[in-house]
């Protein structure tokens, strides 16, 4: 790519947000400051957050609690998959029951959450798994149950062990569906984890929302926010890295579909 | 072990295989098939399409066990004893069947990797076959930038370069061009004669087979033996006949 064309393409990129905040800096002269804060207060208020280690850790726990939940999701899904891919009764019977799971919000949940269990951990983690869990589920198996027919007979061929065949042939062929899943339930489990902070938590991004909801303090509810939007951004930054890296053996047709 | 199991690198003794028909009942791909394939043998399985020769393929490989009577492969149970059978065998498929996310360096080095053979031996191994096969420079190329014709290479050296003494191979040039087939087909004979394996080739063409095999069996649906000819001394009056009794047999 060359320079001119990466120049525009950031601009492009960037034109929407740069439109969003003029309208918020107009918004902000125009009403008062527990309605629309200046751009200035808000970005201030922000970098004040990354920049002091006590605010920091809030937003790192929020961090650590949503990879938690979302790792935790992920390896339950994928080996619940994996069972429910090689024995059918089972996902005949386990399907209704995710897709019932699925049908419960993540407030529910919540609730549920607090009656049950004691610790803060345990029940944001009890949440984050069970609201992630169906959607990891269900993406795996699709996954699995695509896998080519035609590949799976080439590499028994050669009678591997089950490990090997994990190795050379399901996991590499399932990589580009477990990277979409992550893209997807990365944006969902953001959001889940601040209800879940709001409710049940004394700490994190979550429950410094509702501080700031007592305080009327608008610039520090957005300021708080734009803490969690850049750390899903940098996920899906990290994300897409490893796609670019991963799925470089695919190929790319001149014109597109 | 009986005479015909010590003489046989395959053996198929009463052999029947069926599926569940989807409305109901069976569908019999195989029936009570004996056959013996001796080492170092080239035999061409010949038969119109849906004749069962993919499942009596799939039977000596072990992907599938029979419903009936026995399949033996060098002495051993190849559904039962798959795991002992590793390096054994070796297959080259209708198509490629080549890992997307492999280049074709480790695509062919596939078979001695679940073989545990250590890196460094593999990729020379799987690098001389490419070599061989004319890839030399393509070794770091993904499928994807192969031509269909440098795939079937890759897929050939993969099955080459595990030295399994057995190949099996499922009409390996019926996707390519004439040309390509062509000539593959010329250099695929030279290397299977020269490494001395026992080959069994699946087509349903009468000229590949006559061109390929020492021994043609002819299948009629479903799969049983309507004709087994040997062809080593056969002249060139004997093959033109033999090539009209083929055809008789297919049309049975």
């Amino acid at each position: 790519m060359t320079p001119a064309a990466w120049l525009l393409r950031m601009a492009t990129v960037a034109l929407p947000f740069v439109v969003v905040v003029f309208a918020w800096q107009i918004a902000s002269w125009l009403l008062p400051p527990y309605i629309a804060p200046p751009v200035a207060a808000v970005f201030g208020r922000a970098l004040a957050i990354l920049l002091h280690w006590p605010t920091l850790a809030e937003v790192l726990a929020t961090v650590a609690r949503t990879l938690g939940g979302l790792v935790g999701a992920f390896l339950i899904g994928a080996a619940l998959a994996a069972a429910m891919g090689r024995m059918t009764p089972l996902a005949r019977a386990v399907t209704p029951l995710l897709t019932f799971i699925q049908g419960i919000p993540g407030l529910s949940w919540v609730v549920f959450a607090v009656i049950w269990f004691k610790g803060t951990e345990t029940r944001i983690f009890f949440i984050m798994v069970l609201t992630g869990l169906p959607a990891f589920t269900f993406q795996m198996l699709d996954a699995y149950r695509s896998l080519s027919r035609d590949l799976v007979e080439m590499v028994l061929s050669f009678r591997p062990h089950r490990a090997q065949m994990l190795r050379v042939l399901i996991l590499p062929a399932m990589l580009p569906e477990i990277l979409t899943a992550w893209k997807i339930n990365l944006g969902n489990a953001s959001r889940v984890v601040v209800l879940a902070e709001l409710v049940g938590a004394t700490s994190g991004v979550g429950y410094e929302l509702m501080q700031q909801q007592q305080l009327f303090d608008m610039a520090g509810a957005v300021a708080w926010t734009l803490q969690l939007v850049l750390f899903v951004l940098v996920v899906q930054g990290l994300i897409a890295l490893i796609e670019r890296r991963a799925l470089r053996y695919r190929a790319v047709s001149e014109r597109q579909a | 072990m009986t005479v015909a199991e010590a003489a046989s690198e395959i053996l198929f003794e009463g052999v029947s295989k069926w599926f569940p028909a989807p409305r109901g009942g069976k569908f019999v791909a195989v029936e009570r098939v004996d056959l013996a394939i001796a080492r170092g043998e080239r035999l061409a399985l010949l038969g119109q399409t849906g004749c069962g020769k993919s499942t009596l393929f799939s039977l000596i490989a072990g992907l599938a066990r029979p419903n009936a009577g026995r399949v033996l492969v060098q002495g051993r149970d190849p559904f039962r004893a798959f795991a002992a059978l590793r390096g054994h065998l070796a297959i080259v498929f209708q198509n490629d069947r080549l890992l997307p996310w492999r280049n074709a360096l480790d695509n062919a080095a596939l078979g001695l990797e679940l073989m545990d053979v250590p890196a460094a031996e593999r990729r020379d191994r799987a690098r001389h076959w490419l070599v061989r096969l004319g890839l030399s420079g393509h070794e770091a190329d993904y499928p994807h930038a192969l031509s269909g014709g440098m795939r079937q290479r890759v897929a050939i050296a993969r099955a080459f370069a595990t030295d399994a003494p057995i190949l099996l191979c499922d009409e390996p040039f019926s996707a390519l061009d004439e040309l390509t087939a062509q000539r593959l087909r010329r250099e695929f004979l030279a290397l299977v004669a020269e490494t001395g394996r026992t080959a069994v080739f699946i087509t349903h063409s009468i000229s590949d087979a006559l061109e390929i095999g020492q021994r043609i069996v002819v299948l009629r649906r479903p799969a049983c033996i309507a004709y087994d000819v040997r062809l080593e001394a056969a002249g060139d009056d004997e093959r033109v006949a033999i090539r009209a009794q083929i055809r008789a047999a297919l049309a049975t």
